[in-house]
């Protein structure tokens, strides 16, 4: 229909029809967003008003401050950072390592063992769990961060290595027999080759393995038993109570527990827009 | 934000991983050398408020015991159980732990808890004989003790002084007094206590309904049972009596309409707190809750109504116990004794008013009794428990309990259904999981 | 492909020695288990009887597995088509691009705890906001959580809010994979709009369509955390979820047998799907690296 027009003029309609929905659409997402906000900043009468105010008046900036004293939040933070840290460094090298093994060499065996690392999906993690839990305490790691941590550095996990590997089956293969020629080994186009041009990829892959590692709850509470230890997933969850939650405790602590997410988010759009000109290389 | 790099990227994750790799642990493990204390581990479950006292128990424990340390790991409740199930069957569960009585019978019999009967010899002749009893039936399993309960207490009535007053109500508690608070008063004044919008819209309501086990109260006194006394068979369908008292609680809600149904309680819009609900059901814990968020009236607490045949109330605790595993069991037991002890159960049941004292000591004690804050009637509280009976947990519990509520639900929540059906229903089921067919 | 033989194992070292420390062992593990008789505490081997047990007399077993059918058969493509849609709103060059990328993922973000206590709120019959939308546009909501007939639509719906989420993310990063040349190229051959969607973004894509679909089911089938803290599988186990029955068994009831038996069922039904849809893969799926083998 825009095909009487100028390319320019329906290029601009375009725009502007998806900025009124992405409008509209961000609106509608927001809404159980704003009213985690608008809990947070109640007092505990607010809480319960019927109907419920969106926008509290005075609005209990305490709240954020009670939840992030009544617990040692401070340390928690400490201990998601490192944990989240040191788990997302080693999930993004060997996943891409591994996902370049299964995406771009040939060897004997290769897709019976892809199958059997997607298939470790398949089974729910409930029952695998308390085998899982008895290998770390013959390992004297209970109370550590090592269980949460180490199994990062083998693989990083079948999400992450499916992803990189559908990523790199779509990067042409011409660029590996031209560096084979330059004699590259197989690591140098691992490392000098395909990582570069995997940017969007790797990008979107630290990204993951830090939201599922800052959020992650059923891991500390396995396997952390000091609260010195503890990370914020697990000090949120202590605002509920069988006897009724504090919610607006609960609510602010939850928005001090995404900032560094939301932020990290923030950041990553942009390199994802770098993205588009680094794919320039492609072809 | 510095730039993704190669070169960082490999650079962080080897100075990251190396130490992991080569076996080194990052992580500082326990208590610093030197320190010649005994470290005793203790688990539980709580809030922040919980914490505040549990670690003030501890300190009061440990100025009474320099040799002996407390490391407390606090838990949040709603993953407690998940927990503790891992560590038990691993072995790694704390020197001492705080059961739930819903599941304390499943893993007692599992043989993760040390019988307490040798550290009770030791103690003076008539140690036991401060507890009331019925804590110590809770923590006895096959005729020998495992667990001293903690955070005791039982379901009684909340109510709203200033709804009661406003409607010319007698006082329940007055009328408990005087032995006339039984089961159609608390209906009529529940009736009484519910109003309507003209436009049918519910704008107060009467009474809070419970789930099972904590309805039981109802079922006993008019007559009824659950299991029967060896818990191996369901005993409500066919019986008269049970299908009454079902059918009397459901009709709280369809037929004498003054209880909120699932869909006005969802999001606490008709909460006790709001003022909305003139009696609520609820456990003697809910009430450090109750005097944090009401501010704008008066309350107190009242027992359960009793009926025809009775005047049941239903009492549960949680157990401490010493996993059988630990290493320093004297020391365990001293903790267990004083966490159950006059000092503990002061500041918990009469500081925190969180539970209900165990100890006949305590009971009578003028400052437990003496209370210079809502709930006023701490004699509600001792009442409740001389008219308590302990709930028909076994170590099936979770199962059969679970299909029973949820052939309740037709009944209670949507209105599909009459007492002698769903109990029907869920006969069938209940009695297949007491006969262990349902697979392992 | 390249060709050099034995070093493929040694970029799948990390894994191996990863999947044979904490993968394997546990795996076969709960295979022997669900063979077996065991509440944490006493291990009697029972043969096939937890099998017999779930596939012959257990009715929950049965409702659980249809509840999930459901579940994936509405969540799946629904979201899929939603999160498609974002990622391609979202890769259009509009200004604030930063601020709706982040608002529509952030219901990601937020932990499940607080999201359920929103969505309680959003599903509330009485004082919730979607009922109140609906008496806006005249219509009397239905009871939502409450209802037997509602609670799992609930769920769905519920799920979709997440569309913004990962699935959108890979999206988008499949879709800033594809180069421009090749729209320019389709544009001198007048194809655009609609025509550059179909013969360009679709193939070029995918790959990425592949791995979300794959996923999106495994994912589905083990649909967990929404249900346990918004329903705990009510009311009348409408919203009675596979793996939830699964968690039940092995840490309320102590059925730990019957429960890894159970996974192993659910284990054999994805496998079959994955198995399926890598078959019928070469016939939609285009690798621009060329010969998939």
């Amino acid at each position: 229909m825009a095909a009487a027009r100028s390319p320019r003029t329906a290029l601009r309609l375009q725009q502007a029809a998806a900025f009124a929905v992405l409008c509209a659409g961000a609106a509608l997402f927001s809404v159980p967003f704003l009213w985690t906000v608008s809990t947070a900043l109640k007092t505990n009468q607010q809480v319960f008003a019927v109907p419920p105010e969106w926008i509290p008046r005075p609005a209990e900036w305490a709240n954020f401050q009670r939840a992030w004293t009544e617990l040692p939040f401070p340390t928690f933070v400490g201990n998601t950072i490192t944990i989240t840290f040191l788990a997302t460094i080693g999930q993004v090298v060997s996943a891409s390592l591994v996902a370049d093994g299964f995406a771009r060499v040939r060897f004997p065996g290769r897709d019976a063992l892809f199958y059997l690392r997607l298939s470790t999906m398949m089974l729910p993690a409930q029952v695998t769990m308390i085998p899982v839990f008895l290998i770390w305490r013959e390992l004297r790691l209970i109370d550590t961060f090592a269980p949460l941590t180490v199994p990062s550095y083998f693989g990083g996990g079948a999400f992450t290595i499916f992803l990189l590997r559908q990523f790199f089956l779509t990067i042409p293969r011409d660029l590996d027999e031209a560096a084979l020629l330059d004699g590259e080994s197989p690591l140098g186009i691992w490392w000098r080759v395909l990582l570069p041009l995997s940017r969007p990829a790797l990008v979107t892959v630290v990204l993951f393995s830090f939201l599922g590692h800052w959020d992650d709850f059923m891991g500390p509470l396995i396997y952390l038993n000091a609260m010195e230890r503890y990370t914020v997933s697990i000090g949120l969850r202590m605002f509920q109570d069988m006897f009724g939650t504090q919610l607006e405790l609960l609510m602010a602590a939850s928005l001090i527990h995404i900032v560094p997410t939301v932020v990290l988010f923030f950041i990553a759009q942009k390199q994802f827009i770098r993205g588009i000109a680094m794919t320039g290389l492609k072809g | 934000m510095k730039r993704l790099t190669r070169r960082r990227l490999l650079g962080a994750g080897l100075a990251a991983g190396l130490p992991w790799c080569t076996g080194g642990c990052g992580v500082q493990r326990g208590e610093a050398g030197g320190d010649r204390r005994v470290t005793l581990r203790y688990m539980a479950w709580g809030n922040p408020e919980q914490l505040a006292v549990e670690r003030q128990i501890a300190a009061e424990f440990e100025k009474r015991h320099p040799e002996i340390h407390i490391h407390l790991f606090m838990v949040p409740g709603s993953a407690y159980q998940d927990k503790l199930q891992l560590m038990l069957a691993s072995r790694t569960a704390p020197d001492v732990v705080r059961a739930d009585h819903y599941y304390f019978p499943a893993l007692v019999r599992k043989k993760y808890f040390m019988p307490l009967d040798r550290f009770v010899a030791r103690e003076p002749t008539g140690f036991l004989d401060d507890f009331i009893p019925l804590c110590l039936e809770e923590g006895t399993w096959d005729r020998k003790l495992y667990g001293l309960n903690v955070l005791f207490g039982s379901v009684i009535i909340y109510y709203n002084q200033d709804l009661f007053a406003a409607a010319g109500l007698r006082d329940p508690y007055e009328l408990n007094r005087a032995g006339k608070w039984d089961w159609p008063t608390f209906v009529q004044a529940a009736q009484a206590l519910t109003k309507h919008e003209a436009s049918g819209r519910p704008l107060q309501f009467g009474t809070s309904t419970v789930t099972f086990p904590m309805f039981g109260s109802v079922i006993w006194n008019h007559g009824g049972d659950f299991l029967n006394r060896e818990l191996t068979r369901f005993t409500m369908a066919g019986d008269a009596d049970s299908e009454r008292g079902l059918q009397e609680y459901a009709d709280l809600r369809w037929r004498y309409r003054c209880a909120p149904t699932p869909a006005d309680t969802a999001l606490s819009a008709f909460s006790f707190e709001s003022g909305k609900v003139a009696m609520h059901w609820g456990w003697a814990g809910e009430s450090p809750r109750f005097r944090r968020n009401i501010t704008n009236f008066r309350w107190d607490i009242v027992p359960t109504p009793s009926g025809e045949i009775g005047n049941a109330t239903v009492v549960k605790g949680n157990q401490l116990v010493i996993h059988t595993e630990t290493e320093h069991p004297n020391e365990a037991w001293e903790f267990v004794k004083f966490m159950t002890g006059p000092v503990a159960e002061m500041l918990l049941c009469g500081r925190l008013r969180r539970a209900i004292p165990t100890r006949r000591s305590v009971q009578n004690d003028p400052e437990y009794l003496r209370a210079d804050q809502p709930p006023f009637h701490t004699d509600v509280f001792l009442e409740s428990i001389r008219r308590g009976r302990t709930l028909p947990i076994d170590y099936r519990y979770q199962e059969w309990s679970q299909v029973f509520t949820s052939a309740l639900e037709p009944l209670f929540n949507v209105q599909e259904s009459d007492a002698k059906t769903a109990l029907a229903d869920a006969s069938q089921r209940v009695n297949r999981i007491l006969s262990g067919e349902e697979g392992f | 492909m390249r060709k050099y033989g034995n070093w493929g194992y040694v970029f799948i070292l990390p894994w191996l020695i990863g999947f044979l420390l904490f993968t394997a062992g546990p795996m076969l593990a709960s295979l022997y288990l669900s063979f077996c008789k065991y509440d944490l505490h006493t291990l009697t081997w029972v043969g096939a009887r937890n099998y017999e047990v779930l596939l012959r007399q257990d009715p929950l077993f049965w409702k659980s597995l249809t509840n999930t059918a459901l579940y994936v058969l509405f969540s799946v493509p629904l979201g899929l088509t939603g999160s498609l849609a974002i990622a391609l709103l979202l890769n259009q060059k509009v200004k604030g691009l930063a601020f709706f990328r982040t608002a529509f993922y952030l219901p990601s973000l937020v932990p499940a705890v607080a999201s359920a206590l929103v969505w309680q709120w959003i599903f509330h019959p009485d004082a919730g906001l979607l009922n109140y939308g609906l008496s806006m546009l005249g219509v009397k909501g239905p009871q939502w959580l409450q209802d037997p007939k509602t609670a799992l639509p609930s769920l769905i719906l519920m799920s979709l809010w997440g569309i913004g989420g990962s699935r959108m993310v890979i999206f988008l990063a499949g879709l800033q994979g594809i180069s421009d040349e090749l729209y320019e190229a389709a544009s001198l051959d007048g194809a655009k709009g609609w025509a550059a969607f179909r013969h360009i973004t679709l193939p070029m894509l995918s790959p990425t369509q592949f791995f979300n679909l794959v996923l999106g089911i495994i994912g589905s089938f083990q649909v967990f955390t929404s249900a346990y803290v918004m329903t705990n599988g009510g009311p009348n186990n409408a919203t009675l979820m596979y793996v939830l029955y699964l968690y039940n068994n092995a840490f309320r009831y102590f059925k730990l047998g019957k429960a890894s038996a159970m996974a192993w069922i659910l284990f054999v039904i994805l496998l079959i799907f994955t198995l399926v849809q890598f078959r019928s893969a070469s016939k939609w799926v285009y690798y621009e690296g060329g010969e998939k083998d």
